[in-house]
């Protein structure tokens, strides 16, 4: 290997959520400086929600992401009940879980098939595959709608729900209205265990995760809509402790903050955290499934990540159908929130990983301050340094194949950049 | 030269979807523009918003007869506030072969989507676009001068556009 400088620049890094840019410097064959680098203006909702009312997070942070509104409705309900001392009915629990899992499954069969499968299969994108493998793509559309349509049923529309209300729902679906859906999301679970085969069987390069693993872990369900703060390194913690264990960095050249732990290590969130800690929670078929592709009980292979979210989809499929067969209609779609000064937290798992909200309010339920760390923006150092270890790996490969391999590296992530603000364009400068 | 479409009496399905992001600036013409054409459109024309993925498009033109999109984007050579006219983009395999993705946060841009659904077989019966050339994309809401006027102009090619194809396909 010369030490003939090279600058190599892909326009746009396709297939992730937003825009931003990323920067490779190899000198020889020594990796000298990964970093990505976030050109969007930086997003001001934590400010804007200032002096707004305590009712409105859910309307407002719902607008940050048009492929994970639930999430920010759901972390900042969440967030205010607790400022609030409220909880919510179990049915209303249930019901959000169900609104959940709606976009569980929207967002990981577009990610799957559409965003990340196209690398897997040596193809540019959705459209080639659509050419080659056209019932691929018809199964990922159809799962799709019918991730849209839970969250049309529950939410009252498929983008930034309209039906979320902090303390529950402003109406509560009919038993009838959700059954609807019970048939298509059988046919789910069973197209969901087709793509469980699909992908296992994907060639995947050697990388294992070095940093800790970090998920909400609760007793009795794959934990999606609550639970405790855990890790593999033994963190259990409630989430109203999140800012005591976990920081965000602002990085100069980034306008998303870098998240850290407390103690300068990162950490990783998302689907092989979620999996590594709670896979004693996935329902049977999750497990049966994980286990007739050889996953293990825990994956710490980024690239493998296609594989875990297309398990976790095939959960989210079989507990929908469990939420509905057991639906009763609630008394009451939401239980009354009286405002009250205090600071409240919220986690939940949106698709991506960990998203924790924080809220402050004075006793007329005026919010004074708000804090949102979404999953990229916590991921954004682990996604680094994963860049890093694969060009380290890969060093002698051509310019192409290695900026195919980084792209791929960063679409293991699912990296909604709309969230952490926005994500495009790399470069790979060899000196 | 006329034609009848929608089988057994029943008038052509017509659906016209904005596609875009009403919290930055320009990208939220397209909304705007439907919205301002549907006064003017027939009571059975379906007016909707594609915001975020807009692989959703497939479903919302899903048996139409005619679909027109109206979405705010750039592309090589316009000017800001310019609004252009695909027509037909079903038969016409070329029309946005030099497109790249429309302004988006998504995976998937507008002409990816037209694409795959010509790979898939689901484009409705006859698909325009009205693309509206935009000029600020940054956080907020509200145009920019030239796409506020813009934002007429497409609705006006909207409900002519409708005018037209019904006036070709009676009932």
């Amino acid at each position: 290997m010369t030490h003939k400088e090279r600058d190599l620049t892909v326009s746009s890094l396709a297939r992730v959520e937003g825009e931003g840019a990323m920067h490779v410097v190899i000198d020889g064959t020594t990796v000298t400086d990964v970093h990505v680098q976030i050109y969007e203006p930086p997003r001001f909702f934590e400010a804007f929600l200032r002096g707004r009312k305590y009712t409105e997070p859910p309307d407002i942070t719902a607008r940050i992401c048009g492929i994970c509104p639930v999430a920010y409705q759901m972390s900042a309900c969440q967030a205010i009940e607790d400022a609030c001392g409220v909880e919510v009915d179990e049915p209303i629990r249930a019901l959000r879980r169900l609104l959940y899992c709606g976009e569980w499954i929207e967002s990981h069969a577009l990610h799957i098939y559409l965003l990340h499968t196209p690398d897997f299969l040596g193809v540019d994108s959705a459209l080639d595959l659509a050419r080659d493998h056209k019932d691929v793509v018809e199964r990922a559309l159809q799962l799709k709608k019918l991730g849209n349509d839970i969250l049309t049923a529950v939410g009252g529309r498929s983008v930034h729900p309209v039906n979320v209300r902090v303390g529950g729902f402003y109406r509560a679906p009919t038993r009838r209205e959700l059954q609807a859906l019970s048939e298509r999301l059988k046919w789910a679970r069973d197209a969901s265990l087709e793509t469980v085969r699909l992908v296992s069987g994907f060639h995947f390069p050697d990388l294992e995760v070095k940093h800790e693993l970090v998920a909400l872990k609760h007793p009795r369900d794959y934990a999606i809509t609550e639970g405790r703060l855990a890790s593999d390194r033994g963190l259990d913690i409630p989430v109203s402790e999140f800012r005591e264990r976990f920081v965000e960095e602002h990085v100069a050249r980034s306008n998303a903050l870098h998240g850290q732990r407390a103690d300068g290590g990162r950490y990783l969130v998302g689907p092989l955290a979620r999996y590594t800690l709670n896979y004693e929670q996935l329902p049977q078929v999750a497990r049966d499934a994980a286990t007739e592709v050889g996953l293990g009980k825990e994956c710490r292979n980024p690239f493998r990540s296609i594989v875990v979210r297309a398990v976790e989809m095939l959960a989210t499929c079989d507990e929908a159908i469990r939420l509905i067969d057991e639906y009763e209609e609630p008394e009451r779609p939401a239980v009354p929130v009286e405002p009250r000064a205090g600071v409240g937290h919220g986690a939940t798992e949106a698709p991506r990983g960990l998203l924790y909200h924080r809220y402050e309010l004075d006793a007329d339920g005026v919010i004074q301050d708000a804090v949102i760390v979404p999953p990229t923006a916590q991921n954004m150092g682990a996604m680094e340094d994963d860049l890093r270890r694969v060009v380290e790996a890969n060093v002698t490969l051509r310019d192409s194949a290695l900026q195919h391999l980084c792209e791929q590296s960063i679409r293991n992530f699912d990296p909604c950049i709309s969230c952490a603000t926005h994500f495009l364009d790399l470069r790979v400068e060899r000196r | 030269m006329t034609a009848a479409l929608g089988g057994a009496g029943r008038p052509p399905r017509v659906v016209v979807v904005g596609v875009g992001n009403e919290m930055r600036r320009d990208d939220g013409a397209g909304f705007a523009a439907v919205e301002r054409a549907a006064p003017r459109l027939p009571a059975e024309a379906e007016v909707s918003r594609c915001a975020g993925d807009v692989t959703r498009l497939l479903d919302a033109w899903d048996g139409a007869d005619l679909a027109i999109v109206v979405d705010a984007a750039r592309w090589p050579g316009a000017s800001p506030g310019e609004v252009t006219w695909l027509s037909d983009l079903g038969a016409d395999s070329a029309a946005l072969a030099t497109w790249g993705d429309a302004l988006g946060t998504h995976g998937l841009g507008v002409a990816e989507v037209v694409r795959l659904g010509r790979a898939l077989g689901r484009l409705p019966g006859r698909l325009d676009l009205a693309a509206i050339a935009l000029a600020d994309a940054a956080q907020g809401e509200g145009f920019s001068d030239e796409v506020e006027r813009a934002v007429d102009r497409a609705a006006e090619l909207v409900a002519e556009g409708v005018r037209a194809f019904l006036e070709a396909h009676p009932v």
